[in-house]
């Protein structure tokens, strides 16, 4: 067991981090001919009946005696500042018990929780909590507060005054100018693109225990790990004396790293009034203040020769980002996608009144994928080119941009797929004139994405006297059936049947550390660690085994819960085996040993969509998606299909119908509401037809698996645009695709 | 007045304001968690229960309108509507209501038809038409822009005034 240097990637990032490596844990994946009995067949979800039931405890419904419930008072204009707040009419009011006020102490990392001098729409002012959630709105309402009105910061004016929440950024390589000024064809496509709020279904909570000097929260989160780390910071206290539970999710996409505003309150206010308290947020609160994947408008110009290769690309891009934040990788698909030996990119991250923009589901990418790929095929039209061919004309197979191979890249397999279940040498065909009046056309986009997971990741497996097995992981299952995957992985390696395989995550308690359910990164990091614990319980197993049925260890197997000498001559259940153990517990720990060096890890895919445009109505419906992708072995194609559906249908809403509009007056927010913000329902669902690759990276150690989590939305609202292009000759200079923006378009 | 309400087969009386939120009685009062709090507004169909077999949005119905008739909840179903539970769960389209609001109108099928109301559900434009306003800072000409390290040339690349948009 040693220490190793080893660089990790989230999202686009890398960053240096000291892991563990024991010799032991490294596995060589299993070949892409080997044939397993668990892995790459379909299972359903371990927890299913739990959900179907209602029996799932969410965070929002979680009740501890003497619970009280809090409220979050928010400011009603973006920027502010407090005049007066009443805190001793608050605190006397009926069934109030705790109060937190602007001008307290109460802060993180040395920013204020609560602020006398709001600059973002909705920041939280002061907190309640009370007996019940009616009597802390009564609190609230006791603050009386009253405010002086400031106007909100504006994308448009921010631009102009140079307003950046960090440097903008810039990246060239080559010589985009001379080449682009030089170019046989050159295009030019500009669109903005939409604030897009994650809308998990369960709002953002939380619930806080005080249990004597230790703290228990229930916690809405993707990263339960991140989350104990800052309340055991921001409230002085060991590690180990926080425990962060967070067993169902009610989604995430993104919006919920760490700890958030939520649960800091929550503990302060138990902390103040003794009490448990929960402090979950409405739907409204979470539509302004939960997150989005900012509003963007980008100018791309590609030039090209006529033969379609790529000379030059250049990108600009102009971010509404909130009041900070990271500065999402926008740039990266013009940097990354094609082929390209000049260019240039620029991304200016403008300060307006929104809250910091936070991650949601392939941050940036979407939103560079979206405009690039719409250039393409303008490209594709002006060179009179198919314009998947395009695409597989500037196909590379290395990073441009650390001049690394990929570890593996089978997106010309996905075209193909892709181009055959879609029908696409017949796209022209859907242009005939239509019997219903529609407009009808068909249109491609390319994905790409990172995924490729890394240490660290921990995972636990024990098998006891009864031939069961149980898998203990640090993952929060945010709803994606990670923790099916696990178990398909562990019993895969045990050789038990699934049902004698339990997968417990979701609690910091009892279980060792993996990642923030993001950046794709749960398969990749995780189920390694599984596999490799897994497998010393079997060579444990076996051992046992030898001892019990007097028998080399060598000659043993052990599948679908039997153990047989290679022979034949023994074929016995497990618990013939581990019935020995009486009280004594089989137990083995694994550990994710680092991503090979010398490749980047990237997952790719193509997604084509047909649609229908409407010209009187300007509506725009869109028939069948198909979502072809290569992520690496995939380890539950029942799940993994779930997943590509549900990034799908978030990137239909994306092109056609979801856009948080604000309020230039105040800043606020003028749709928070699920009438208003309009995500797909099951009307708007259209076919979506699902395929991988599904060959195993043979570079990616133990699994060959990349993550699934956001490859799917990339794509998507590309493909819808290059398809509105199709069926209608116009592209609309801003997404989503309105009725009315269609109208105007065809105008 | 105490109210009657029968919730999966089981009679009640409870004492609460005939204006309290179905909701909020299964969730708080009975601890029937299993309707969820969505948004609060009948849009989402996560709080879908049946009142009479019919399926409605409980975040919006008030108890007392319930009184004297039959709730029946996910829990509810798990006599009735075995099958259909394992049914979600082996098409992976389970009672998730929670991963995706997408999911929550499949997952509330079998409480609610496909809602004819959502059937031509269209984007609706609200206030967007500001946001969609074409955008005249985004009309680079093409000045020279060697250095962002100079913020006056960035402003002069991003800045063009109205009307001066290219061809």
């Amino acid at each position: 067991v040693r220490f190793v240097k080893t660089q990790r990637e989230m999202e686009g990032r890398f960053e240096d981090v000291w892991v563990l490596v024991d010799p032991e844990d490294q596995l060589e994946t299993w070949p892409e001919e080997a044939e397993l009995d668990l892995v790459g067949k379909p299972a359903t979800r371990q927890d299913g009946l739990l959900r179907t039931s209602g029996a799932a405890r969410f965070t929002v419904d979680v009740a501890l005696p003497g619970m009280l419930h809090a409220r979050i008072l928010r400011a009603p204009v973006a920027r502010c500042r407090v005049r007066s707040a009443d805190l001793g009419a608050a605190r006397s009011t009926p069934g109030v018990r705790a109060v937190l006020g602007p001008d307290g102490p109460f802060t993180m990392a040395g920013d204020p929780v609560l602020t006398a001098e709001p600059a973002w729409a909705g920041e939280p002012i002061a907190a309640v909590a009370a007996d019940t959630a009616e009597a802390a709105e009564a609190g609230l309402a006791a603050l009386a507060v009253e405010l002086e009105e400031l106007p909100p910061l504006e994308l448009e004016a921010g631009l102009n005054e140079q307003r950046f929440t960090d440097e903008p950024r810039e990246t060239v390589r080559g010589d985009p100018d001379g080449t682009l000024a030089a170019a046989d064809v050159r295009v030019e496509v500009e669109c903005e693109t939409p604030a897009h709020v994650q809308t998990p279904l369960e709002p953002h909570a939380a619930v806080a225990r005080w249990d004597g000097d230790g703290l228990t929260a229930w916690l809405s989160t993707q990263g339960m790990f991140d989350a104990r780390r800052e309340l055991a910071s921001r409230f002085g206290l060991p590690l180990d004396r926080v425990r962060v539970i967070s067993e169902f999710i009610g989604g995430g996409f993104g919006a919920k790293q760490g700890a958030g505003v939520e649960a800091l309150l929550a503990a302060e206010l138990a902390r103040a009034a003794g009490r448990p308290v929960r402090l979950a947020i409405s739907r409204h609160e979470d539509q302004v203040v939960g997150g989005r994947r900012s509003r963007t408008r980008q100018t791309v110009t590609i030039g090209a020769k006529r033969d379609g290769a790529l000379v030059a690309i250049e990108l600009a891009a102009v971010v509404d980002m909130g009041v900070g934040g990271w500065i999402f990788p926008v740039d990266e698909p013009a940097l990354s996608l094609y082929a390209c030996p000049n260019v240039r990119t620029m991304v200016f991250p403008v300060r307006t009144s929104l809250r910091a923009q936070n991650a949601f589901r392939a941050p940036g990418v979407v939103e560079g994928v979206t405009v690039l790929e719409q250039a393409m095929d303008e490209l594709a039209s002006a060179l009179g080119i198919d314009p998947l061919d395009l695409r597989r004309a500037n196909h590379v197979d290395r990073d441009q941009r650390s001049g690394l191979p990929y570890s593996s890249k089978r997106l010309l397999a996905c075209y193909d797929r892709a181009a055959e279940l879609a029908g696409w040498a017949r796209r022209d065909a859907l242009r005939e004139p239509q019997e219903d009046g529609l407009l009808r056309g068909m249109g491609c986009a390319t994905q790409i994405w990172w995924g490729g997971g890394g240490p660290p990741a921990h995972a636990t497996v024990r098998l006891d006297a009864d031939g069961r097995a149980l898998v203990m992981t640090g993952i929060q299952d945010i709803g994606t059936g990670t923790l099916t995957s696990a178990r398909i992985v562990a019993a895969e390696e045990l050789g038990l049947d699934l049902d004698r395989v339990l997968v417990r995550g979701g609690d910091t308690g009892p279980n060792l550390y993996s990642p923030v359910a993001g950046g794709s990164m749960t398969t990749p990091a995780v189920m390694p660690a599984v596999r490799s614990a897994a497998a010393k319980a079997r060579r444990i197993l076996l051992g046992l085994a030898a001892d019990v049925l007097e028998i080399s260890a060598d000659d043993l197997t052990v599948q679908g819960g039997r153990i047989r000498s290679r022979d034949g001559a023994l074929d016995v259940d497990v618990v013939e085996v581990t019935g020995n153990l009486g009280n004594a517990t089989i137990d083995a720990s694994g550990a994710r040993g680092p991503n090979p060096d010398g490749f980047r890890v990237n997952t790719f895919g193509c997604q084509i969509a047909q649609v229908a445009v409407d010209p009187g109505t300007g509506v725009v419906r869109v028939e069948r998606v198909v979502a072809v992708h290569d992520v690496g072995r995939i380890v539950n194609p029942l799940g993994a299909s779930s997943q590509a559906e549900g990034g799908v249908i978030q990137g239909i809403g994306y092109a056609l119908s979801e856009e948080l509009v604000v309020d230039p007056t105040t800043g606020m927010p003028v749709n928070g509401h699920l009438d208003d913000y309009k995500v797909p329902t099951i009307a708007d669902v259209p076919e979506i037809v699902v395929d991988f690759v599904d060959v195993p990276d043979a570079n990616l150690p133990n699994l060959g698996a990349k993550g699934l989590g956001e490859p799917p939305i990339v794509p998507t609202a590309a493909a819808i645009a290059n398809a509105f292009a199709h069926a209608t000759g116009r592209r609309a200079t801003a997404l989503p695709l309105t009725p009315a923006r269609v109208l105007e378009a065809l105008a | 007045v105490p109210i009657s309400l029968q919730v999966n087969g089981e009679p009640h009386l409870l004492d609460v304001p005939p204006t309290r939120r179905l909701l909020a009685v299964l969730r708080e009062d009975l601890s029937l968690t299993g309707a969820k709090h969505g948004c609060g507004e009948g849009a989402c169909g996560a709080c879908a229960v049946l009142l009479d077999g019919r399926p409605i949005a409980s975040c919006l119905l008030p108890v007392g309108a319930a009184e004297g008739r039959a709730v029946t909840t996910v829990e509810g179903l798990s006599d009735v509507g075995a099958s259909l539970q394992e049914a979600f769960v082996a098409e992976d389209a389970e009672a998730d209501p929670r991963r995706d609001p997408r999911d929550a109108r499949r997952e509330s099928l079998p409480l609610r038809d496909v809602p004819e109301d959502r059937a031509g559900d269209s984007p609706r434009l609200g206030t967007g038409g500001r946001v969609t306003s074409r955008t005249r800072t985004l009309q680079p000409t093409r000045v020279p822009r060697a250095s962002l390290a100079v913020h006056g040339r960035r402003a002069q690349y991003w800045t063009t005034g109205p009307g001066e948009g290219r061809a």
